[in-house]
């Protein structure tokens, strides 16, 4: 191996390990498969004959029998095991042209949920109610469901905002702009939005909009696990039980029958014969407690044991679009935790084929563990608390590198919280960063946490409004690293984290959105400089670069009630950027000019201005030196020097590794 | 012995995979790991040198598509803004290392995979070819003329 291929091996290896893992990786691949929706599933009003010990006939219209045909019975069986936060609003369903009613409950753990019943023209109403997914909570809203079916000619998408949303827009296929409509229902912990569009103009995102913040946009996919409307759908599709709706499609892995359930995408059958049918006459995914799939010919019925707690025995039905099929659904309030048993039998009741299903898969096995176990003071009434951090030595990785894992929490679903990420605590310039949240107590509470090198001194976290809530630590004997943590109540908006490090003047910053970056030039309101680059004041307290009507690289965004002078300090005078032949920035007052000296000679001049907005800065632009070639001012090596107006050096600054 | 399960592979396969995302040029490299287990747990290979290959393939072609599709919405819109960090921080993360790794960058993207694949996850040609879903020739091809290309670069930068 040559230099170069050393080189760019360890050039490699230093980038990778910038790439982190979540500790709620395993959870978020779990969501993406069909067994784990987000939604905890109740059929059509399950009577609590189902729970019993044997229900003949889901599908061909048996379980109309056992179903109920009042909304009202729905609601009843929802909210079995839940309470209600708020009150419940009805809105017209377009496509079935009856009400939706949706609310918002508590569930088992206290999460909060949004709960809906659809009724129908022709058929028996059903609903669900489903969890929120926290990673969307700090961001805007996120996309619940949809009314949209096969022939209707309208069709409604809805979905949660957070209460300081204030407005929320769709956009379709076409690029046509529809605003939603919001509903507040009293007493509701977050807004309802729907909205409602033509049925051959689809929507295609929706953009959340807060005051004073960057647009938040999530796209429909979000909804259907994936990019549906890239797929060909290839047959009408067919209406099951329980509001569930199959379809074959045509997609770039092959074809599929693709399960839905008011819009949400709830499973994947592949007909490819290279998957279909491998382990025996049926082929079959779903939820925890839905069961979608398709048999062979020769099955004309499915029971399913669950062990210890029921028995469902359905009817399989020919596939419509003459693939030689016959599918089924099959619903149990089995929980994740739970064995079960499916039996085949052809038409004369024979069995013909069984199979065991074992529980599912507890969080992986991450490998040895390193140290004693860290309980987190302050979590001893969380939800499956306390919380419990520990380190292991990483299976997949090199010798010497560990994950951080904690116990205890509540997922959005209400589910045990639990899971390992990537530790990383010896990179001056990564923030090890994760969360767990419990809903209980109420108002629920947060808690961030991450890994810690030994000279940080404190970990604040810093809200909107420039408030901050102090932060720990705390360790364990033989344990590779500490680790910080700062609790605060659930659903607070955490703009930054600061950390305080030994020896720095400066707080380290990490901001948890950077809405600075997409923020557009403010219209004959920027600062000239020279060179035609003009600066302007964003989003309250950032500041960024324009030439003409393009933005420069760089946003300087200091923590919420901050200036821009708390990012500078003696041991860093300045903030610059780059851009071609221009580079801009702003440095400490008292700077009448800033020079840039570079390793192998070349230099360049910048007079600066004090900024007009009272934020304690001079700004400057100036042409790059002529020598920087491609790899322009950010070169190893480089100093930049500033002079006050008699052209006495202010300071000079080097930059070198330091943790900012 | 017994196959490892989903759970295992993914324990010890999982970190790996988001840096290979990560390499490639992923803008959401742990987007691309999850949504390649997801499919995996879909698949349900059995033999764990296939559920590897697949997953390895399955993060070079979601961030291939993953590329194509941002390099399509750039041409629709002006220049994204820089999202990650500043000038500093790029004098100071990868000091040593900037050069070469700006040079990988601007590598076309079947050069880009096939040195990150061999130098950094050490694979051989065979298993190159398996998940960039070309031949092994094609594989030496790509790697010796990304590296030709990175050796060029490193001159000019000096020049």
């Amino acid at each position: 191996m040559n230099d170069l291929e050393e080189h760019l091996r360890s050039a490699l290896d230093a980038r990778a390990r910038t790439f982190e893992a979540s500790p709620h990786a395993w959870a978020r691949v779990m969501e993406r498969t069909p067994r784990r929706p987000r939604a905890r599933w109740l059929l059509a009003a399950l009577p609590a004959a189902l729970l019993a010990a044997f229900v003949p006939v889901l599908l061909n219209g048996g379980l109309g029998r056992n179903t109920a045909t009042d909304p009202d019975e729905v609601y009843r069986q929802l909210m079995r095991d839940r309470t209600p936060a708020g009150e419940q609003v009805t809105v017209d369903d377009p496509a079935e042209g009856r009400p939706l009613r949706l609310w918002f409950a508590k569930g088992g753990m206290g999460q909060p949920e949004l709960c809906y019943i659809t009724e129908r023209a022709d058929a028996n109403p059903y609903g669900s109610c489903g969890g929120m997914l926290s990673a969307s909570i700090s961001r805007g809203g996120w996309f619940e469901g949809s009314t949209a079916k096969d022939g209707a000619a309208r069709a409604m998408d809805y979905g949660v905002a957070r209460q300081d949303v204030t407005a929320v827009g769709a956009v379709t296929k076409s690029g046509a702009k529809i605003p939603a409509t919001l509903l507040r229902p009293e007493g509701a912990p977050f807004q309802i939005w729907t909205v409602t569009y033509a049925a051959q103009d689809p929507v295609s995102k929706v953009v959340f909009s807060k005051p004073g913040r960057a647009d938040y946009e999530m796209p429909r996919s979000a909804l259907t696990h994936g990019r549906l409307d890239a797929d060909q759908q290839e047959g009408k599709a067919v209406e099951l039980e329980g509001g569930i709706t199959v379809a074959p499609y045509k997609t770039k892995t092959g074809r599929q029958l693709v399960w839905l359930r008011q819009g949400e995408t709830i499973s994947r059958t592949s007909l490819e014969p290279k998957y279909l049918f491998q382990n025996g006459p049926v082929t079959y995914s779903g939820t925890d407690d839905l069961f979608a799939g398709v048999a062979r010919k020769d099955v004309a019925k499915l029971r399913m044991v669950v062990s210890g707690q029921s028995e469902v025995t359905v009817d399989t039905r020919p596939d419509p679009w003459n693939l030689g099929l016959r599918l089924f659904t099959i619903s149990t309030r089995k929980s994740a935790d739970t064995a079960y048993t499916l039996v085949a039998y052809d038409a004369a009741g024979k069995e013909i084929w069984r199979t065991e299903g074992t529980p599912r898969a507890d969080e992986p096995n991450y490998g040895d563990k390193v140290g004693g176990t860290i309980v987190l003071p302050g979590t001893e009434d969380f939800g499956y608390g306390p919380v419990r951090f520990w380190f292991v030595r990483s299976k997949g990785e090199p010798a010497g590198q560990f994950m951080l894992c904690h116990s205890g929490g509540v997922n959005y679903d209400g589910r045990r919280g639990g899971g390992c990420g990537s530790a990383s605590f010896n990179d001056p310039n990564s923030f090890s960063h994760s969360s767990v949240d419990s809903f209980r107590p109420e108002p629920g509470a947060t808690v961030s946490y991450g890994t810690a090198p030994p000279d940080w001194e404190s970990v604040d976290a810093v809200l909107r409004d420039g408030r901050r809530i102090h932060g720990g630590f705390v360790s364990a004997p033989g344990a590779p690293a500490r680790v910080w943590y700062v609790k605060y109540p659930y659903g607070t908006d955490v703009a930054a984290h600061v950390v305080k490090v030994k020896g720095r003047q400066l707080e380290s910053v990490y901001l948890t959105s950077h809405d600075c970056w997409e923020a557009k030039a403010p219209q004959g309101r920027g600062h000239p400089l020279t060179r035609g680059i003009t600066a302007a004041l964003v989003m309250d307290n950032c500041v960024r670069f324009w030439k003409g009507a393009k933005e420069l690289p760089g946003a300087y965004e200091p923590i919420p009630g901050g200036k821009l002078s708390s990012m500078l300090a003696p041991e860093r005078p300045l903030q610059w950027g780059q851009e071609k032949t221009d580079w801009y920035g702003f440095t400490l007052p008292g700077t009448a000019k800033v020079t840039v000296t570079l390793k192998g000679g070349g230099t360049a001049t910048a007079e600066t201005v004090p900024d007009p907005w009272g934020q304690g800065v001079m700004l400057f632009s100036g042409a790059v030196p002529e020598k920087a070639g491609r790899p322009g001012i950010t070169w190893p090596g480089m100093r930049f020097t500033g002079y006050d107006a008699g052209g006495r050096v202010v300071w000079t600054y080097r930059p070198g590794p330091s943790p900012f | 012995m017994a196959q490892p399960s989903f759970a295992d592979l993914f324990a010890a396969q999982y970190q790996s995979l988001v840096r290979l995302a990560g390499l490639l040029g992923a803008d959401d490299p742990e987007d691309i790991a999850q949504e390649a287990f997801a499919r995996l747990h879909t698949r349900r290979l059995r033999d764990d040198g296939a559920a590897l290959s697949y997953l390895r393939a399955t993060v070079c072609n979601l961030t291939r598509n993953r590329l194509r599709h941002l390099r399509l919405v750039r041409l629709r819109r002006p220049d994204p803004p820089e999202p990650a960090r500043s000038s500093e921080h790029a004098v100071i993360l990868s000091e040593e290392h900037r050069e070469l790794l700006a040079a990988v960058d601007r590598l076309p993207r079947r050069q880009r995979e096939a040195l990150v694949l061999r130098y950094w996850l050490d694979l051989s040609e065979r298993e190159i070819a398996e998940a960039m879903g070309v031949s092994p020739g094609s594989v030496k091809t790509h790697a010796s003329r990304g590296l030709a290309a990175l050796g060029r670069a490193l001159k000019e930068e000096d020049a």
